[in-house]
């Protein structure tokens, strides 16, 4: 299973800004075009964007942690430069940076 | 872009109220009714959060959690048509005769 | 991506911010009755999911903690895969696409737990999630100022502590793993999951110490 993953732990990866704008996502806005690092490949799971509209949600898709620098997320992050954010992302929303 | 559950990284400068209420009855029922109708295979739960996202963003902020619930639930099953309005209209109509009896 | 339209409200859409508060109660029973005289869902099912919830709260999460305080090979077990041990002690999720990953906070990173586009939280092993964790207060802020609101909430970390804010954006539900108060080593699991409170468990508290 692991083989069928596009991105390892320790990847850069950017998550893609969303263009559509319709339908149900489950990548915030606040994190579309911000660089964070793979921290773990979780598997395959059904795609919810799809299962939304009571459809399989498959193929199912590759699901990873991704953490993100705070700093780098928020203009005005007051807090230090160690602190992360971790997120879950499908693999359909990453791109290597 | 109406996304009103989009909400991670927007200001926010309330003080965040750290009670608990208890809840109530019919917030109990809605919640259970969820979990019923999701392990009878008639929703997902992506399928509720999308119908809930799709609620008035005016809505979305002023209503209370169970309450976008509700409303979410009602209208999934409407579109999958579970229950019609009509149905849901009668039903209302007939508890409140009996409330007010 | 779908590019189906869910935006467009028509002008004559009720707006429901307006109707009086017993509306919901309402609705909700008017629904009830038409699922149960359709069949749909059965008294029995209904019984029993209320009776789950309410009976459901932190206390197994609290177990699994103390557990894993003093059980190492569990701890690293927990940590490494959570769905599959929690199972092994009867710990199910209600949905079997769910699955659980259990963050560990030790003297140099704290993890704080929050889902920003709507409340996902482990709830077969927590309970109901309490009322601020759902607000879109704490759903905005938790991102972008953690250590703002771990404040609010009467927890001050130095800033050699990485804190790390989870977003439960996934099929993934967080419980954090805090850490173990001290002067407890000799502590029965059954003391030591006294001391795990439901706030610990998210990351906006420590647990309590073995002084209180």
């Amino acid at each position: 299973m692991l083989n069928a993953s596009i991105f390892r732990v320790g990847d850069r990866v950017r998550v893609v800004q969303c263009i559509w704008g319709f339908g149900h996502v489950r990548t915030p806005k606040y994190i579309q075009n911000h660089v964070g690092e793979i921290r773990r490949v979780h598997g395959l799971y059904h795609n919810p964007e799809s299962v939304a509209h009571g459809r399989s949600g498959l193929p199912a898709k590759m699901l990873y942690s991704v953490s993100f620098q705070q700093s780098s997320i928020w203009k005005d992050y007051s807090g230090p430069e160690i602190d992360l954010l971790y997120m879950d992302v499908f693999e359909h929303w990453l791109e290597f940076a | 872009m109406n996304k009103p559950h989009d909400v991670g990284g927007s200001d926010n400068l309330e003080p965040i109220d750290q009670r608990d209420h208890a809840i109530s009855d019919w917030e109990l029922h809605i919640d259970a009714i969820r979990q019923v109708l999701g392990n009878n295979g008639i929703i997902n739960t992506d399928e509720l959060r999308r119908t809930i996202e799709s609620i008035r963003p005016d809505d979305y902020r002023n209503l209370l959690y169970y309450e976008r619930w509700s409303i979410a639930i009602r209208t999934l099953l409407l579109e999958k048509a579970i229950l019609s309005q009509p149905e849901i209209d009668l039903a209302i109509a007939q508890i409140e005769g009996m409330l007010d009896a | 991506m779908n590019k189906t339209d869910h935006e467009q409200h028509s002008p004559h859409e009720e707006v429901h911010s307006q109707k009086e508060p017993g509306y919901y109660s309402k609705l909700t029973s008017a629904m009830e009755i038409i699922l149960l005289e359709k069949g749909i869902i059965s008294p029995e099912q209904l019984q029993a999911a209320i009776a789950a919830l309410d009976k459901r709260d932190y206390r197994d999460g609290a177990k699994i903690v103390a557990k894993a305080w003093t059980d190492q090979l569990f701890k690293k077990a927990l940590l490494h895969n959570a769905i599959n041990t929690v199972r092994q002690l009867g710990y199910t999720p209600d949905d079997d696409l769910v699955q659980l990953v259990v963050v560990e906070n030790t003297q140099f990173v704290h993890n704080l737990i929050v889902c920003t586009l709507c409340s996902c939280y482990p709830r077969w092993l927590l309970g109901r999630p309490p009322d601020w964790y759902k607000s879109l207060n704490y759903r905005s802020r938790a991102v972008k100022n953690p250590r703002g609101i771990l404040k609010e909430f009467g927890l001050t970390l130095p800033n050699y502590v990485e804190i790390r804010v989870v977003d439960s954006t996934a099929d993934i539900r967080y419980m954090v793993l805090p850490k173990r108060p001290k002067d407890t080593q000799n502590w029965s699991e059954k003391d030591l999951s006294k001391l795990v409170t439901r706030n610990s468990l998210i990351g906006i508290a420590e647990p309590l110490q073995s002084t209180n």
